[in-house]
């Protein structure tokens, strides 16, 4: 497959990157490690009259530590993401998400940005534009039907980046950069819950940067990645789970990707100490299991990857209580 | 055993180097002047009738120098028997699956190619269109083919012995259906084909092939031209594994557009060509009722088989051909009776993959097999002990067993995973109840040495030695990667007694190379490895001449070693073997040396009517074990080890057969628990390597060990058989077994996949089967 003919535009600054972006009015895209786009303009999935390449921008490939923030520029590739001492140190499942993202060559190529801002995906439309006319258009290609769900009105494509759920627990912020300058927004604000769209990025808008703050509280994060084989591969379920000190208790959240349009968090509750843990697992397990709802049958029934959901949960709780447990001055009543 | 210098010695490829130094050349590296481009347009429809086909536009385009359909082929129509060709090289009045090919255009660039198929207007009624092959086989079905009424593709029947008084009297009788499910090949280099027609009357094509001969006949028929204005030129091959042995669609259009325009047309197919709409391995529904003894000996089996056989015919009748014939081996099986039709689906063509037939019923069968132990309370190692046959050991079907180390590959199989101590281990394991279960499993395979079939079957092979000792082997058969280059050098230079780098052996070039079936049915070593020796020691004998006479000797005792030339236990005095090839060259009148050979199995041909009578001339038997860990929360399975015994008669190149045995157990694994074409109403969804789930490296499993039993069998060069696509026929029940002992669920239907497991896990398994 070979792409289709476009400009090519390798922008200095972010600010000439959103100038041309408004200047195409959604005819143009942004490439920057090119893991993702580069396969959805050979599929035909997108046909830009403009590729604005990223490639110079490379001041935006840093991950600093400043006020408190662990500061990561949007074009950081998530090889350094999974290598970088100050993610490991502080976010050590952040580095884990990044390692456990599709192959050593995508990490290599495919960046942060990139991969917070992953298309949805579905098995009708990720496929070449003559797979394609084996079907009737669906709503992501301006039809009027959904082939996950053909009784519904909306569409079903999935997202499924690894990092999203990690990034949500860990409260990150987002910089977007548009024409008129920066803003920053809560990651939690950026998703959209809709298959057609992942993301609430404005077509003249790019992202720049992510931003963590380095928690005040003793907490333990641990990402679970449920997939066929143990590379390559897309999550069936992701699930994040974030186990934390909250006044006199211990909160639990979860977060998960790969089972909706959107990643999305859930509080599992803030439980006394001492803990009674196995009212804790039990709680946790019932609300992954109730609460994620897959449509896709990619990758195993929407049964199976509640299920999924559950085990992934259950195990990312036992790691962190287990991380927190072997912490030292154990104030938790974790045993 | 006799002491050789390179055979029998862990030799690297010779081709390695090229291979990872990216030098090797394959069909889609090549380029030439006036080269055009190939893009071919297929049918969105699984079913349905071509009204009209025009052209016109994409014609008119700038770029575009020919456009053809299937009027340009004029009616021909390919296939593996004259009786089975019921495929065009492009639809014709009607389309039977999705991805069926309708047409092709050649233009300047890749780019212009794409766009004129776009404007190709094809007229399209739709017709009601089947999946799902025991509804082909029902009255009333949508039929596929006017000729081939209750889209019956294939139809193979035998009875040996009596089945019915064996299940009578049997102890205990077994009913199963089993079922099998469509996989790939998986090779990475797509179909290539470069054709360019020549002027004075002929084709020249460059093409990726595991058999080019077959291109050779199909291409000469197609256009009717004499065999030997076919030259078909073979590049390096990126893997075939039964899947680049036919004529493809690519394959004739590239030569008729080069034959429309003048210039030679290229065409490289995508991934998505390939994993979507491309050949596959045969689903397969079997039912096996099966009756034993009380101590588990084998009485007799009674098998139904349907096979899903997609739109067209292919090897189909020989794929259900083997896995009937093979109903009789490894296991002593005194009588059995088997009835197997091929149903047409609107589907993509069905044909042979490695192993050909035999992983499915094996699959089938071995796993019956342990469910019979179960039944009995036997040992299942046991019960394959008291059932495998032996050296001189005659099939009910008429298969002789000539060598046979069946009995000595359980041992060493079960001595190299310690069976018995890992099986206390297992058992003490599973009973703490904990999250993950173990299991050991076993299963025994037997295969083709070397497939002979009818037609020309025969391999033959030219070595000629150059005046300053370098030697050129010229064979006919392809080293689609499975080692087979390095193997038949080795041979040459052990008969020369000259070190492997003095050997080239060329790829094919029909013009040059003698013909050859192709690399199919294990038979490159095992067939070709014979052609090869007894041309490199013809050529020998011509040195030999000349050696003696210089010597002061006797021709019979002139030895070759070391790159020396020497009478029987004389070394001391020798000529340096360069010095004698020139010698041979200058003495006299001057002469070349250049010998020939062609061997062939020398059995009778099957009687394909009653499928009585031997396969090959020879063959293989092993046995692999498997061990394994199910997650019983997720219902992951993780392949943990996996041995491969093999009788492989002698093992030429022991590091070639390792690689191959790590390749059956991808190959086993993948067909096992991760790959399925997953299609739905004639759609392949997943055709991709993303979402087509071939087992990667990191799933492999951690301990694989290879073990090679050496029989010295008498057909085989240096007494070798095949060790290749046998050693993947028991790769899938082993692993299966494995699941049953950890989990106590039989799984019955492929892929074992873990939301299947669970399942079983989660749910009231009275029968203990899934």
């Amino acid at each position: 497959m070979h792409n289709p003919r476009f400009a090519f535009y390798s922008p200095a600054t972010p600010r000439d990157a959103c100038a041309m972006l408004s200047k195409m009015q959604g005819r143009a895209v942004v490439v920057a490690g090119g893991t993702d786009m580069v396969p959805r303009m050979k599929q035909r999935l997108v046909t830009p009259e403009v590729v604005v390449s990223l490639d110079r921008l490379r001041h935006l490939n840093y991950i600093e530590e400043e006020d408190g923030l662990l500061k990561i520029g949007a074009l950081t590739p998530l090889r350094e993401l999974e290598r970088s001492e100050a993610v490991r140190r502080h976010f050590p499942a952040l580095s884990k998400a990044a390692r456990l993202v599709a192959g050593p060559v995508h990490r290599a190529m495919g960046t942060i940005g990139g991969n917070i801002c992953l298309e949805n995906r579905c098995s009708y439309y990720n496929q070449s534009s003559v797979w394609r006319k084996s079907v009737d258009p669906c709503l992501k290609t301006g039809g009027a039907v959904c082939h996950v769900a053909k009784a519904g009105k909306r569409c079903h494509a999935v997202y499924s980046a690894d990092i999203a759920p990690v990034l949500l627990l860990l409260e990150a912020e987002v910089v977007v950069a548009g024409v008129s300058g920066e803003r920053v927004i809560p990651l939690s604000r950026f998703f959209v819950d809709d298959g057609l769209k992942a993301n609430g990025l404005a077509a003249d808008e790019l992202l720049t940067g992510v931003r963590i703050p380095v928690p005040p509280v003793k907490s333990a994060v641990e990402y679970v990645k449920m997939r066929p084989r143990e590379s390559v591969d897309f999550p069936v379920v992701g699930t994040a789970v974030m186990v934390r000190e909250n006044g006199d208790g211990i909160e639990v959240r979860l977060a998960f990707t790969g089972v909706a349009s959107c990643p999305f968090m859930l509080n599992a509750g803030i439980f006394s100490k001492p803990l009674d843990r196995r009212e804790m697992i039990e709680q946790v397990a019932r609300l992954a299991y109730e609460k994620v709802r897959p449509v896709s049958k990619a990758g195993g029934s929407p049964s199976y990857k509640k299920r999924l959901a559950r085990v992934s949960a259950v195990d990312g709780v036992e790691a962190c209580l287990a991380v927190l447990g072997n912490s030292k001055g154990n104030s938790t009543g974790i045993q | 055993m006799a002491e050789y210098e390179i055979v029998g010695k862990r030799v690297p490829r010779v081709d390695a180097l090229p291979k990872v130094t990216g030098e090797a050349r394959y069909a889609a590296d090549l380029t030439m002047p006036g080269l055009l481009h190939g893009k071919i347009l297929r049918s969105p429809h699984p079913h349905a009738r071509v009204l009209s086909v025009d052209t016109s536009r994409a014609e008119k385009l700038y770029g575009v120098r020919a456009v053809v359909t299937a009027k340009d082929f004029a009616g021909f129509r390919y296939g593996f028997m004259a009786s089975t060709r019921d495929e065009p090289p492009l639809a014709e009045d009607q389309v039977r699956f999705v991805g069926e090919e309708v047409a092709a255009v050649a233009a300047i660039d890749e780019e212009i190619a794409s766009e004129a198929i776009e404007l190709i207007k094809v007229e399209y009624e739709p017709l009601p269109a089947v999946y799902d092959p025991e509804e082909a086989l029902r009255e009333g079905a949508p039929q596929l083919h006017q000729d081939k009424p209750g889209n019956i593709s294939a139809h193979v029947k035998m009875n040996f012995g009596d089945v019915d008084a064996a299940l009578a009297n049997a102890y205990h009788v077994r009913e199963d259906r089993f079922y099998s499910q469509s996989v790939l090949h998986g090779f990475l280099e797509p179909h290539a084909v470069i054709a360019r027609w020549e002027s004075a009357g002929g084709i020249t094509v460059w093409a990726s092939k595991q058999s080019p001969y077959f291109l050779y006949r199909n291409l000469a028929s197609c256009f009717r031209l004499p065999l030997s204005k076919v030259r078909v030129i073979q590049p390096y091959v990126g893997g075939g594994f039964g899947g680049k042995n036919a004529t493809f669609a690519l394959d004739f259009c590239a030569a008729m557009l080069s034959k429309k325009t003048g210039f030679p047309v290229k065409i490289v197919y995508e991934a998505e060509d390939i994993l979507g709409y491309g050949r596959r391995r045969h689903p397969m529904i079997m039912e096996l009722k099966t009756g034993v003894t009380r101590d588990g000996l084998l009485l007799g089996t009674s098998c139904r088989l349907i096979a899903d056989g997609g739109a067209y015919t292919s090897v189909g009748p020989m794929t259900i051909y083997l896995s009937g014939a093979f109903l009789s081996l490894p296991y002593k099986m005194p009588s059995f009776r088997y009835e197997a039709v091929r149903a047409y689906t609107n589907k993509p063509v069905c044909n042979a993959m490695r192993g050909h037939g035999s992983p499915q019923i094996r699959y089938a069968a071995d796993c019956q097999l342990e469910l019979i132990a179960r039944d009995l309370s036997i040992d299942p190692v046991e019960i394959r002990r008291r059932n495998v046959v032996e050296a001189g050991y005659v099939t009910a079907n008429k298969m002789h067993v000539k060598s046979c180390g069946l009995k000595e590959s359980i041992d060493e199989a079960l001595k190299a995973i310690n069976w018995y101590e890992v099986r206390r281990e297992i058992n003490e394991h599973n009973k703490k109840s904990g999250r993950v279960l173990r299991g050991l499993g076993i299963a025994c395979n037997g295969f083709q040495s070397g497939a002979r079939l009818h037609g020309h079957t025969a391999c033959s092979a030219i070595v000629k030695v150059h005046e300053d000792g370098g030697i050129s082997l010229l064979t006919g058969s392809t080293d689609s990667g499975q080692g087979s280059e390095t193997v038949l050098a080795m041979i040459t230079a052990e008969l020369f007694g000259v070190p492997l780098e003095t050997v080239e052996v060329s790829k094919v070039d029909s013009h040059l190379t003698p013909v050859d079936p192709g690399s199919f049915g294990s038979r490159v070593t095992s067939t070709a490895g014979n052609a090869v020796k007894i041309a490199a020691l013809k050529a020998r004998d011509k040195l030999a001449v000349v050696a003696a006479e210089v010597l002061g000797g006797e021709k019979e005792e002139v030895e070759f070693k070391k790159e020396s030339v020497f009478l029987k236990g004389r070394p001391e005095k020798a000529i340096p073997f360069r010095k004698l090839c020139h010698l041979t060259y200058t003495y006299g009148h001057g002469q070349v040396i250049v010998g020939e050979g062609h061997w062939s199995q020398e059995i009778d041909m099957p009687n394909w009517e009653t499928g009585e009578g031997d396969l090959a001339g020879t063959y293989t038997f092993g046995t692999q074990v498997a061990e394994v860990e199910v997650d019983r929360l997720t219902g992951k399975i993780k392949l943990n080890k996996m041995v491969v015994a093999h009788d492989l008669g002698y093992a030429i190149n022991p590091l070639a057969c390792e690689g191959q045995h790590e390749g059956s157990v991808f190959g086993g694994l993948g067909h096992c628990i991760y790959e399925e074409c997953r299609v739905e109403d004639g759609k392949t969804l997943n055709p991709s390597f993303l979402d087509y789930k071939m087992p990667t490296a990191m799933d492999m499993p951690r301990v694989m060990e290879s073990i090679g039993i050496e029989t010295m069998d008498q057909e085989g060069v240096f007494g070798a058989k095949e060790s290749a696509e046998g050693t993947q026929v028991s790769t899938v029940p082993a692993i299966v077994n494995a699941i049953y002992d950890a989990t106590g669920v039989m799984f019955k239907e492929l892929p074992v996949t873990p939301e299947k497991v669970l399942k079983a896990l989660e749910g009231n398994i009275s029968e203990g089967e899934g």
